[in-house]
């Protein structure tokens, strides 16, 4: 996962480079385990990849020139929509991926962190959105920092996630061994 | 797992119509063109082609105007050549910052400076009035604007033997006092400003502790001094309240000679230096703007 933060046009777009990283991941999974949530998640990654990379064309272009305006505001909602839903999709993809392993303390734990996640995300749209929208200054400053945080947390998730899910794929290979 | 499925869905739901709400809110508070300042001001102009003299107009736009103003002219001064300019005072460090400082968001909407400059050398008689301004955009579009009444008179240089500024202060809270050290016996004839009527509700100007008005032969001895006070109170209503007040009041006196001399009052100022989203909104719907 890569980050992209450009403060100077207040813009947290991934670069589309990651998303692409991502969607190759999600591909690789969906082709070993045959779960189509995998594949949903895959799907909203791709749209999440193209809304970016039309975003950085877009950027490059109009330098600024439609900054502020209602429909550029609507547009960096939407696409932080479309990667709350992805990563939404790919916690549950993997929870699902731990139950079927019979891992489910594992698997309730990233219940939880798919919650929170959720939870945080719909919280600082809102708040980054309607602070953007209307140049509110601290409640603005105050969510990019929650944004960061956010996504702090998802590396962590998906650090902790690692861990999990390691052993399970350790056994599941032996097994087929 | 439908727990937090349910989560998202009621999110989503709640982005939407907060982002609904906020759209329609934003919709209606745009300002559809630029909305100029007013400026009710008395402005001297030099007669020296190797100089040009630079005013500023300030306007509120839409936060999401990127137009630029590139041309400006004057339907009251039409042989005049006046001309948008950023050279303004470079040379100064502190003004440098204060450059970037000239374009202020606030809410939906954008505070913005333009410098316009022109030659004293261009102007046929001695005062312009400017009431209005046509300015070119760089998306190609012209448009009239309001300005308010800006007088703009020549620079008389007389010389001044009867007296002698000793001492001017201005404050904050809009009071100024000018004392002038008299060397010679005067008799103040006049005190007059084409705005000093219409500020009458916010603008004192008094000499001597005497209203303006009430000025007529007054005479002033030798070795005395007249003290010149100006108080400014903020306006009532909005659009004075944002509309910019630099008065120059003259003064007319009879000097020993029996010559009739004229001089201006300075430091009758105001200007709204801060501006609150509130506040916008009533000027805005104050002007028919919003």
């Amino acid at each position: 996962m890569t980050f992209h933060v450009d403060i100077g046009n207040l813009r947290f777009f991934p670069a589309f480079v990651g998303l692409y990283l991502i969607t190759l991941g999600l591909e690789e999974l969906y082709r070993e385990t045959g779960q189509l949530s995998f594949n949903k998640a895959r799907l909203l990654s791709m749209a999440a990849l193209l809304f970016s990379f039309l975003t950085s064309i877009f950027g490059m272009i109009s330098e600024g020139a439609y900054e502020r305006t209602i429909p550029l505001i609507l547009w960096h909602t939407a696409y932080q929509i479309l990667e709350m839903v992805m990563f939404f999709e790919i916690l549950e993809s993997s929870v699902e991926y731990l139950r079927s392993r019979d891992s489910d303390l594992s698997a309730d734990e990233l219940t939880g962190s798919q919650r929170n996640y959720t939870i945080l995300s719909v919280g600082n749209i809102m708040i980054f959105s309607v602070s953007l929208m209307f140049s509110m200054w601290t409640p603005l400053t105050i969510s990019s920092i929650s944004l960061l945080i956010t996504r702090i947390y998802l590396l962590v998730i998906f650090s902790n996630m690692k861990k999990s899910v390691e052993p399970v794929a350790a056994e599941a290979s032996a097994y087929h061994e | 797992m439908d727990k937090n499925r349910t989560i998202l869905k009621t999110g989503l739901i709640m982005i939407a119509v907060v982002m609904l709400i906020s759209t329609l809110i934003a919709s209606g508070l745009e300002v559809k063109r630029p909305v100029f300042l007013l400026q009710y001001r008395e402005t001297n102009f030099v007669e020296d082609p190797s100089y040009n003299d630079v005013f500023a107009l300030r306007y509120i736009t839409d936060a999401s105007d990127h137009s630029r103003i590139l041309g400006i002219s004057f339907p009251e001064a039409t042989d005049v050549s006046f001309a948008v300019t950023d050279n303004v005072r470079r040379g100064d460090l502190l003004h440098m910052w204060t450059q970037e400082a000239e374009k202020e968001i606030i809410g939906r909407y954008s505070i913005q400076t333009v410098h316009v400059e022109f030659n004293g050398k261009e102007v046929q008689g001695d005062e312009i009035l400017l009431t209005k301004a046509e300015v070119s955009f760089d998306d190609g579009r012209t448009e009239t604007f309001d300005l308010g009444r800006m007088y703009f008179y020549r620079e008389n240089h007389q010389e001044n033997s009867s007296f002698n500024v000793s001492s001017s202060s201005s404050s904050s809270t809009g009071h100024s006092s000018t004392t002038i050290e008299i060397k010679s016996d005067i008799e103040v004839l006049d005190v007059e400003s084409p705005l000093l009527e219409e500020t009458d509700d916010f603008i004192d100007v008094k000499l001597n502790g005497l209203d303006f008005r009430e000025i007529s032969e007054l005479p002033i001895k030798k070795g005395t001094r007249l003290n010149v006070e100006s108080f400014v109170s903020s306006p009532e209503d909005i659009i004075s309240r944002y509309s910019t007040y630099d008065l120059r009041p003259k003064m007319t006196y009879r000097d020993t000679d029996n010559q009739i001399r004229e001089t201006r009052i300075y430091n009758i100022f105001h200007q709204k230096q801060y501006f609150s989203l509130m506040d916008i909104l009533r000027y805005l719907k104050a002007r028919g703007e919003i």
